[in-house]
């Protein structure tokens, strides 16, 4: 009795050590934003922080929430078809396929990004528009959208959609009318899994977006180089921490942890 | 044949903004400094690469070791709680799964939170004075970078862990039991060779992302211990516009997160 007491006691201090590690950068920021060091002690503010920060910031939300929201979407458009087609249909090298469409999320944003770059200004003229920032996005951040896809559509009844077609619909119609509001919760997770994704990345928006359009993360991270110990650039990084947050934990509330499956859980 | 058709513009969008930029990193990795992106490319060979061989040879070295390091960390660190997680309710079971989530959010907060946890000022004052050092001694070294990218990746090391733990039948652990064999004997001999490509592949996972990590050794690492590929590309390409090194950079740092990605794959039987 007595060792087993030690080991859920050690169990439990380790629970809330890896919690600690886990949390603390997290918080700190939150701390670093309400309170101010002086020669006497730490004092604490308020959200005097929050009221120093520069208009542009705000407006830079915005566009990072709207293209946060656009990625997302563009991630829909290009995962759907592979993810429906690989659920329904038997073929030769499927798992190979699979393992191929899912290479390009552990592309490193640095190289994506001299990639893209150099394409944009040379071919494509899309450097610093609001169209090739999403779409430079997208590339890396659509299998984040897949694999929820592949989850909910392997699991979903195939007789609703034979029942759909003996009923007479066109296969377009079923997909529409059944197949999507059916897998609802899956397009959900990976809606926000990449829109999380993408509001948070800075790295392949300084190289693709310029000067033209201002993004949160990327004002946040040149603000974190240069006036790292401000109290100010704590409460920038605070705002953008509490749209994420606020945008995980309506997630986990409403729909939990199954689509994550190939992620995080 | 519908359906294949379907699939076009999926190709057509891969191809146009993965395939092609990361075919092109490896032709302006042959060109001399920005002449690719400002007016005409001129190739000059491999002149870039061996200057990668001969200057930062060091980075490629640390973007190695600094990486590993933090897997093995994760291995230790992640293991133990994949096994709490995947065995039996505990307490916080659900803040601590739901917990996992937050360094996905991002290296921006790992790195900038850290940092500030570092410096004086910051809640690790007492254990400089106790110890009666410097947070230079703490900040810029490896062992800060070890540290951000440890927590950066720990999810990945449970998630594959505690899946390869879930496809184990409990009965097994159950009748190592039974059959006279102690909790320390049972979980070494039955539940950790079981486990094993599980871990493997989360290894592989942490030490791949890694690889790509740019802010924690920015700023947890400075400008000695922090000096990895990552880092220089930046520098390379976006303040000193040597885009032809920063490909080459590039180059070299691509087929190695590609192959160690296919190795995770082929870890987990994604490629069977």
């Amino acid at each position: 009795m007595r060792r087993l007491d030690m080991y859920v006691v050690a169990k439990i201090l380790y629970i809330i050590l890896v919690l600690f590690i886990i949390i603390s950068p997290f918080a700190f920021i939150f701390y670093r934003a309400v309170t101010l060091r002086r020669p006497t002690g730490i004092v604490f503010i308020g959200f005097k922080f929050f009221m120093e920060i520069p208009e542009g910031y705000w407006k830079a939300l915005g566009n990072s929430l709207l293209v946060g929201l656009l990625v997302a979407l563009i991630d829909f458009v290009i995962a759907f078809p592979p993810a429906y087609v690989l659920s329904k249909y038997e073929f030769k090298f499927k798992r190979v396929i699979t393992a191929l469409l899912v290479v390009p999320m552990f592309t490193p944003d640095v190289v994506a990004g001299v990639g893209l770059s150099t394409v944009y200004i040379r071919y494509y003229h899309l450097y610093g528009t609001l169209l090739g920032t999403v779409l430079g996005l997208a590339s890396t951040s659509y299998p984040m959208m897949l694999l929820p896809l592949l989850v909910s559509l392997k699991s979903l009844d195939p007789t609703y959609e034979e029942a759909a077609k003996t009923l007479g619909a066109t296969p377009l119609q079923t997909i529409l009318r059944v197949v999507i509001p059916l897998i609802g919760p899956g397009i959900f997770s990976g809606f926000l899994l990449t829109f999380v994704w993408s509001i948070n990345n800075y790295l392949l928006p300084l190289y693709i977006t310029g000067p033209g359009l201002d993004l949160l993360a990327v004002k946040l991270y040149s603000d974190i180089r240069w006036w790292g110990l401000l109290g100010r650039v704590a409460a920038e990084a605070s705002i953008l921490q509490l749209t994420t947050f606020g945008v995980m934990l309506l997630y986990l509330k409403t729909i939990g942890t199954k689509y994550l499956t190939g992620f995080v859980f | 044949m519908v359906v294949y058709l379907a699939l076009v513009p999926t190709i057509l969008y891969i191809t146009l903004f993965w395939v092609i930029p990361i075919l092109h990193v490896f032709i302006v990795s042959l060109t001399y400094r920005d002449s690719f992106i400002m007016g005409a490319p001129r190739f000059v060979g491999f002149t870039n690469y061996a200057r990668v061989f001969s200057e930062y040879v060091r980075c490629i070295e640390n973007s190695i070791k600094l990486p590993l390091a933090a897997a093995i960390v994760d291995l230790i660190l992640g293991y133990p709680l994949a096994y709490i997680l995947a065995r039996r309710k505990v307490l916080f079971h659900n803040v601590l799964r739901a917990s996992l989530i937050f360094p996905y959010f991002g290296d921006l907060y790992v790195s900038y939170g850290l940092w500030n946890m570092f410096l004086p000022g910051g809640i690790f004052d007492f254990v400089y004075k106790l110890l009666g050092v410097s947070y230079r001694q703490v900040l810029y070294t490896p062992y800060a970078v070890i540290a951000g990218f440890s927590i950066f990746t720990l999810p990945f090391m449970v998630l594959y862990v505690s899946s390869s733990l879930q496809e184990i039948d409990p009965t097994i652990e159950e009748a190592a039991l039974t059959l006279g064999a102690t909790p320390i004997k049972a979980f070494f001999k039955v539940i950790f060779p079981l486990t094993l490509h599980g871990a493997i592949a989360g290894f592989l996972a942490c030490f791949g992302w890694n690889l790509g990590g740019y802010l924690i050794p920015l700023l947890l690492g400075g400008m000695r211990a922090g000096d990895v590929m990552t880092v220089k590309i930046v520098h390379l390409a976006l303040h000193v516009h040597d885009y032809g090194v920063a490909a080459a950079l590039s180059v070299i740092l691509i087929s190695m997160t590609i192959l160690i990605t296919f190795m995770t794959f082929k870890v987990t039987g994604m490629l069977r």
